[in-house]
């Protein structure tokens, strides 16, 4: 509990002082690592969802319950049915996209507690066999030092288990959806692993047009798995 | 160390409880805790230290103030010079806390006022620190003479008062009075409270003392009564929540006018103490009062203080200065609720978005945390407080508070104003009073569980626990109700293990001179009680009517029933119509649910009987002649008397004869001599094994050719201790030695109890 250590905020590394909690005080339990006022930044998803890609629905982009991205991919027959559900934490805002450029790009890797508590949420309401990080290549993996994804995982009190591996290409921010989507196949199975049947969860950072996902997805259906889900920080 | 405070507050006070209570209990559990946090490696060695310093340091404090609970005076004083702290006036008695001069130690003062003149003198006179000369007798306060009583010489040592000082004069002394500004304040307190009784009716006037200076002296016991039963009787005393919304008011205001930040922070430092004074430095209002200093404090010298620090400081500062305050209920109450909630609101309360669903929260959290509390000090406890405190807060703070501040401040400047707002004020008072009564009078809107276990006590604070822990984990206001479960379990077999108590008890409470017998059957499968006791009331003037005046049933026997968990009682047999056994009756009546009724056949019924008969709407009324009868479980019970219309209301007693744990008890009332061979004529021959001896021990009952047919082992005496009859009368006492009968007298030992399993049972005495 660290008795005597001022705790700061993970985000703006102010003083935390109004934090205090019933498992905080009596279970010596780490608060979220972030303040109040951080936290009240972070806009988290609510209210009506896509079935499959957890996005807010509005009600002029919407059929059903399905929004027009997630319709454009289920018309599409090599992509239908690839991704079972997904669930994004919060929306993706200039406070968050700056906090997890600091994360990723520059190598805050604590930030990754801010986060954990609530992905650890997920992960207990959707049962799953494996826990899959999206991986990073190689390259990208010695220049970073660590894969985002895969932090959250561990963060998170988790295991993860690697059964994919990524080919090295551009960074995926650097494109445009109709790149994205049509690019060749950018993962491979890293491991060999007996998947039919398996429920998979897979765990990324952002989850924009919901290709990297939906290609993780294909790989692993190809490898016999029945459902992926998915839970991201930001949507 | 910032955010940790608390953790202090926790050494502290295992540190005190060692001292006042158990030191290999309270030192031993603080070890383990620390051992605890240094095996989980969650405590660097230097914390520990400190934690055990804080924790000696608040254990020599307790010493301290352990050591200071010795008087000064020997009890022989018999003329005082003192200073008044507070006194009332309550009828014809005059009572209150003085200061004595020489030795700087309170005594508490009783005074019989002989005339009306002299309560209007001492109303204006003897204001706080005003110097009085008195004379009298000093004696100590009474130690508790009943099972589960409130312990009123405690209570008051725990204030370092050790002497009532019942006086024959009180007249004004030449010594010059204290004229400090705590009396000073004080003294306008007292002034404010008096000008509110002159100029408003009764229950406005009370209600605006209590809301302006936190005095509840005037507050009316139905209108207490109606506030506790609905959980909201905090809002009788002032709340935290009032003393923040004041400062908040304050201070908005004062930088309306122009004042710098800065300076209104400064004024209000040095208002807020004086205000705590000016309400009568109650707990609620020291603990706001101190962490809004805190709070203020801190700003100013640019340090961020949580609220737990705050509540952390200000609840060592207090403790520091009085370590025995730690026993006061709102003391807990104020520190518990206020704690709680200030660790539900980052996680719970966030989880509830509208206002109204906040303001239900807070009411749950607060009701739940402070249940261990009020049931170990109420044994009752209130099932419709959130909803009463959903309608009864807003109305308190939004309405009745500005009401009661506008009226006051208009009342020096604009008289005629003010008594429009005193209308307006007296309005929504009755209103108030109407919608409290209403909701206290609902049926379940409070329980009666009884005197918890401290097993059950602990039992429930791991169940409160757990309920916080769960739900902060997925907080939302389903998982709310649903974990509310969780307290429920040890609640619930607080209420029900008295149906699985093979236990019975037969009770001869010391009502000072009078009856009263409770007795409980095993399995709860039955509670009855045999007269109430009661206190003999002339007919006064109507300014020597006191306003709460001593009743027997509402005051000792009603008390004992919810400290036993009795929430029904099946049958109350009322012997006879004299007030020393019946007094009681109406106000017990009032106070809990009564199945039966039961009044001897063929008398005319009395003042009294009328009473409580008028009392017991709902409940069957039955005269009893000989030849009653009813069982129950393995309990016989017989009416044996009376038989035909008596002259004497004593002779027409009713008498019980019963079998009850293996003995056979006769319990005669108030039965005299002749009542007693009319009896034996009656029937043929009665053996008995326990004799509740007739009249409280006179020599004109408990005749020897009764004793020598009944031939009791055991006999007991209800008389009042120091009584003007002398009862128990010598002969009564040679009579029952003579044939060895053993004697248990509720004079010498306050309540008598048999206790029994089945068909065996030891009697024991409660005090020494």
């Amino acid at each position: 509990m660290g008795m005597f250590s001022q705790e700061r905020c993970l985000i703006c590394h102010e003083e935390m002082v109004a934090s205090a909690t019933w498992r905080g005080v009596f279970l010596g339990e780490e608060v979220t690592g972030c303040c109040s006022r951080c936290l009240s930044k972070l806009e988290a998803i609510g209210g009506e969802t896509c079935r499959i890609c957890g996005r807010e629905l509005d009600s002029n982009f919407c059929k059903e319950d399905l929004c027009l991205d997630c319709v454009r991919w289920e018309e599409d027959g090599d992509w239908a049915g690839m991704l079972d559900s997904n669930i994004s934490l919060f929306h993706y805002n200039d406070f968050l996209r700056e906090t997890i450029a600091r994360y990723k790009f520059r190598g805050d890797y604590v930030l990754a507690r801010v986060f954990a508590e609530k992905i650890e949420e997920v992960l207990r309401k959707v049962p799953h066999d494996y826990l899959v990080p999206i991986p990073l290549s190689e390259e990208r993996l010695y220049e970073r030092g660590f894969n985002q994804s895969e932090a959250l995982i561990l963060e998170a009190g988790r295991e993860a288990t690697l059964l994919l591996a990524r080919i090295h290409s551009e960074k995926q921010s650097k494109k445009s959806r109709k790149d994205r989507i049509h690019l060749p196949q950018v993962f491979t199975l890293g491991r060999n692993e007996e998947l039919t049947g398996k429920t998979i969860m897979l765990v990324d950072d952002i989850y924009t047009t919901g290709s990297t996902i939906r290609h993780a997805a294909k790989i692993l259906k190809g490898a016999g798995a029945a459902r992926i889900h998915s839970v991201t920080i930001a949507r | 160390m910032k955010g940790k405070l608390i953790y202090f507050a926790g050494a502290a006070i295992a540190g005190i409880l060692a001292v006042f209570e158990n030191l290999f209990l309270f030192g031993g559990l603080f070890i383990i805790f620390l051992f605890f946090l240094f095996a989980s490696k969650r405590l660097p060695a230097y914390a520990g230290t400190t934690l055990i310093l804080v924790s000696a340091v608040f254990g020599w404090i307790a010493i301290d103030a352990k050591n200071a609970l010795k008087s000064e005076y020997k009890g022989t004083e018999k003329e005082l010079y003192v200073l008044v702290d507070n006194i009332a006036m309550d009828g014809d008695v005059l009572k209150g806390l003085v200061r004595t001069v020489n030795e700087k130690e309170k005594v508490v003062l009783r005074y019989r006022l002989n005339t009306r003149e002299e309560t209007e003198f001492f109303m204006e006179e003897a204001l706080p620190g005003a110097a009085l000369r008195i004379r009298g007798r000093m004696r100590q306060p009474e130690p508790p003479r009943n099972p589960n009583a409130f312990n009123y010489r405690t209570y008051l040592e725990r204030q370092r008062v050790f002497w009532i000082f019942d006086a024959t004069t009180v007249s004004p002394a030449s010594y010059n009075g204290d004229d400090s500004l705590l009396f000073f304040i004080k003294s306008f307190r007292q002034k404010q409270i008096l000008r509110l009784n002159e100029s408003l009716d009764d229950h406005t006037a009370a209600l605006s003392a209590a809301m302006l200076f936190g005095s509840r002296e005037d507050i009316d016991d139905d209108m207490e009564q109606s506030f506790q039963k609905t959980g909201t009787v905090h809002l009788l005393s002032i709340s935290g929540l009032h003393v923040g919304l004041l400062t908040g008011a304050l201070y908005y205001g004062l930088l309306r006018m122009g004042i710098t930040r800065k300076n209104a922070q400064l004024l209000l430092l040095l208002l807020l103490p004086l205000y705590a004074v000016l309400t009568g430095l109650s707990p609620p209002v020291n603990r706001s009062v101190l962490m809004a200093m805190i709070f203020l404090g801190g700003q100013r010298m640019k340090i961020k203080i949580s609220p737990l620090d705050s509540l952390s400081i200000a609840f060592l500062l207090l403790i520091a200065l009085d370590p025995y305050c730690i026993y006061g209920a709102g003391f807990q109450l104020s520190f518990l609720a206020t704690f709680s909630l200030i660790l539900s609101t980052p996680k719970i309360l966030i989880a509830f978005s509208s206002s109204t669903a906040k303001l239900i929260a807070v009411s749950i959290i607060a009701q739940v945390t402070s249940a261990p509390v009020i049931l170990y000090f109420f044994y009752e406890m209130s099932f419709i407080s959130v909803a009463a405190n959903i309608l009864l807060v807003p109305l308190f703070s939004f309405v009745i508070l500005p009401l009661a501040i506008l009226e006051f401040g208009l009342a020096s400047v604009l008289p005629l104003a003010a008594v429009f707002v005193g209308e307006l004020l007296r309005m929504t008072v009755q209103l108030t009073q109407a919608l409290a009564d209403f909701l206290a009078n609902l049926p379940y809107a409070s329980v009666i569980f009884g005197k918890p276990s401290f097993a059950l006590l602990f039992f429930l604070s791991i169940m409160i626990l757990f309920f916080f822990f769960l739900l902060e984990r997925a907080p939302s206001p389903g998982k709310m109700v649903k974990l509310l479960l969780l307290p429920a379990i040890p609640l619930t077999f607080q209420l029900l293990h008295y149906y699985f108590n093979p236990e019975g008890k037969i009770v001869f409470l010391d009502v000072g001179q009078g009856d009263s017998i409770v007795i409980e059957l095993p399995y709860r499968k039955g509670v009855y009680v045999i007269d109430t006791g009661g206190v003999l009331s002339f007919n006064k003037e109507a300014w020597r009517e006191k306003q709460d005046a001593f009743d027997t049933g509402k005051d000792i026997v009603l008390p004992y029933l919810k400290s036993k968990g009795i929430r029904t009682v099946d049958k109350l047999i009322l012997s006879h119509g004299d007030a020393d056994h019946i007094g009681g009756a109406a106000a017990l009546i009032q106070g809990i649910e009564v199945g039966e009724i039961c009044l001897p056949a063929f008398a005319e019924y009395g003042e009294l009987e009328r009473e409580a008969v008028m009392a017991g709407r709902g409940a069957n009324i039955v005269r009893i002649k000989a030849g009653y009868k009813w069982e129950s479980d393995r309990s016989r019970f017989q009416a044996l008397w009376p038989i035909k219309e008596e002259d004497d209301k004593n002779e027409g007693s009713i008498v019980l004869w019963a079998k009850i744990g293996g003995k056979t008890w006769l319990f005669t009332g108030d039965l005299g001599e002749d009542g007693e061979n009319g009896l034996l004529k009656s029937i043929n021959g009665l053996n008995i094994d326990v004799l509740k001896a007739g009249h409280h021990g006179s020599r004109h009952s408990s005749s020897e050719h009764f004793l020598d047919v009944v031939t009791p082992e055991e006999a007991v005496i209800s008389s009042g201790r120091k009584n003007r009859y002398g009862h128990p009368h010598m002969e009564t006492l040679i009579r029952l030695k003579e044939r060895n009968v053993r004697i248990w007298r509720t004079d010498k030992s306050g309540a008598v109890t048999y206790t029994f399993q089945e068909d065996f049972g030891t009697f024991s005495a409660y005090g020494p």
